[in-house]
Parts: C-alpha cells; structure tokens; sequence
C-alpha cells in the first residue's frame, strides 16, 4: 500500500479514481487520496478500481466529508509529495479536523463512523469516535438515553442499586 | 427473564439509537472504549445492553485495559460497616499519574487485607486468611474470581 502511495503522487503519474456515492454522485480523487481508505487501497492492489468504485452504502453528503478529509490528509499518507496538501501543517489539519465535527449532529455523525468504519480509515474512525465520546463523557445516564434515544429497560430499584454500586462515578 | 422490547424493534442488539442515525454495536464499542473508566461506570445506569457489556464482557474489559494503560495503584481502606457490624474493605484503584480515584470496588468482608496490589490489569488483594480476591478495575469492579485460597487449601 505504501508502494501504491508513492506512485500516485509521483509528479503527472497519479492515477485518479472515481467514487461513486449511493446517490450515484461522482468524486475523482488521486490515488494517494483514496488510498488512505484500506479498502479502496486494496482495491488498487487488486487492479479492480477501473470502472470506478461504488460505495452503495455511503451517501453523496458523507462521502463529500470523507473526500475532504482524505484530500486535507493526503500529505500525511505521502509525506514526502510536493503537492499543496502535503504542506498542511499539523496545526491546520487540527483545526479542520475539529472543525469537520464540531458542527455534525448525532446522526450525521453516525453515518461518518460508519463510513469511516466501511472504507476502513483509521484516523477519521478514531476521531469520530471520540468525538462521540466525548459528548457522552459529561453526561448522565438520563442525558444519554435522551440522546441516544434509549429505552431505560430497568426496574426502579435494578437502577437505584446499579447507581449504588457505582457511586463514586456519580460523585461530584 | 423475558428480554424487554426495544424501541427499535431491532433483530440484533441495537444500543445506541439517534433518529435515523444508527450505531452498530461494534462501533458504539469503538466509542466506549475511547471514555476513561469513570463516566464509563456511570454508563452502566443507561440500559441491560450496555450494562452487559460494560460490567460483563471480558472483551471489552481487556480491549479497554489496552487502550487505558495508566499505571493503578490499587487502595485498600477498612472501616465501612455493613448492616450486620462487620466491617468492609474498600478497594480503591488510583491512576498514579494524576491520582484520580478510577474504580472502588467493595471486596466484602475481608478481614486484616494484608497485601493489595495491581497486576496486569487487576487489583489484587490478599488477606491474612491467604484469600485471595481478584478485581477487574474496568468492568465495574467486581471481583471476577471466587474467593480463592492462595496457601493454605483446607484451611477456612
């Protein structure tokens, strides 16, 4: 996979691949850009990225995300590509990943992971993920299952003697 | 028990909902496991689900373990009496790094604890019976092994 990241970006020999979201919308990004998704790198291996990938279960919105994302973290797969992505600094693809997520509510989100997760992108996985956890790190049982929209499938005393159990996790 | 029905009405276990947004249960495990042990514990209170799998799924206790490889310090402290008078040991688990309490655990009745430590994961804690009793910092503390003589097998 290394192999194939170092071909695309090779000056004018970058081979472009087309994904093609559920809703059939087109997006051409480099080899090096796609191929930060393990799946599609090991499409590239396969030789079977030709007539375009589809990806019937990520949609044309999210799928803008995740270009972005791999087209903002493109220099980091090829560190050493002179294109303008490789000089992104540490601090800006900070501040765009913080960006790319602050604003997402929870579905939008989840549908993100779970691209993250089909395409198998590690980083975006990882950053999703926390993010997620990170909204639910504050919050109360209560908070949670009206976020998450959770039936509270407990008796009243099951939920006061769990509470018991871990008290010290309740206490401020 | 007969299994509550669920809001979704799902076939598979679907434990995190957010109108048509849904997480998968391997995913919502990529999640959890990303939450320090201390909001992770006030989790348990949300659902059967995820109780289950926060306070009885080795998995995810060892996967959490790996991902939260702080050093503990395991704390004994004796003088909580029970309903009956007798008096308890708490076992607290302290992140050495920056001292938060991350667990307490009650290991019942012990009596004298003579030797706690963290191993592996685990609080260890010996009483000066040679009972040993084995408690997981992530999965809510409770001890996972049966009290288990350690010397002395036919004495009680």
């Amino acid at each position: 996979m290394a192999a194939a990241a170092a071909e695309a970006t090779t000056d004018g020999g970058g081979k472009m691949i087309i994904l093609i979201s559920a809703d059939g919308k087109r997006f051409e990004v480099t080899e090096a850009v796609a191929s930060q998704s393990q799946l599609i790198s090991n499409m590239i291996e396969d030789d079977c990225t030709e007539n375009g990938v589809r990806l019937p279960n990520v949609d044309g919105d999210i799928l803008t995300m995740v270009v972005d994302y791999c087209n903002m973290h493109a220099g980091d797969a090829a560190a050493a590509g002179d294109t303008m992505k490789a000089s992104s600094t540490e601090e800006e693809l900070k501040k765009f990943d913080a960006e790319l997520v602050q604003a997402l509510e929870n579905p939008v989100l989840f549908k993100l992971i779970l691209a993250a997760n089909f395409l198998n992108i590690k980083s975006l996985l990882d950053m999703t993920c926390q993010r997620v956890a990170d909204m639910m790190s504050g919050k109360t049982p209560e908070q949670m299952r009206e976020t998450f929209s959770i039936e509270n499938d407990f008796t009243p005393e099951e939920e006061a003697a769990i509470r018991q159990e871990n008290a010290w996790a309740f206490d401020d | 028990m007969a299994p509550p029905s669920r809001a979704n009405g799902g076939d598979y276990p679907v434990v995190a909902v957010s109108n048509e947004g849904v997480l998968m249960v391997d995913l919502l495990h990529e999640v959890l496991l990303c939450l320090p042990a201390r909001p992770l514990c006030r989790l348990h209170a949300v659902c059967r689900p995820w109780r289950a799998l926060l306070s009885g799924d080795p998995v995810f206790a060892a996967a959490h373990a790996a991902r939260h490889p702080a050093p503990h310090l395991a704390v004994a402290v004796r003088g909580r009496l029970n309903s009956y008078g007798r008096e308890l040991v708490d076992v607290y688990v302290v992140d050495a790094s920056s001292g938060d309490i991350v667990k307490r655990a009650c290991a019942g009745r012990c009596d004298r604890p003579a030797e706690v430590s963290t191993h592996g994961g685990v609080a260890l804690l010996v009483d000066n019976y040679q009972l040993l009793r084995v408690l997981d910092p992530v999965s809510g503390a409770v001890p996972v092994v049966p009290d288990y003589k350690i010397s002395h097998p036919t004495k009680y």
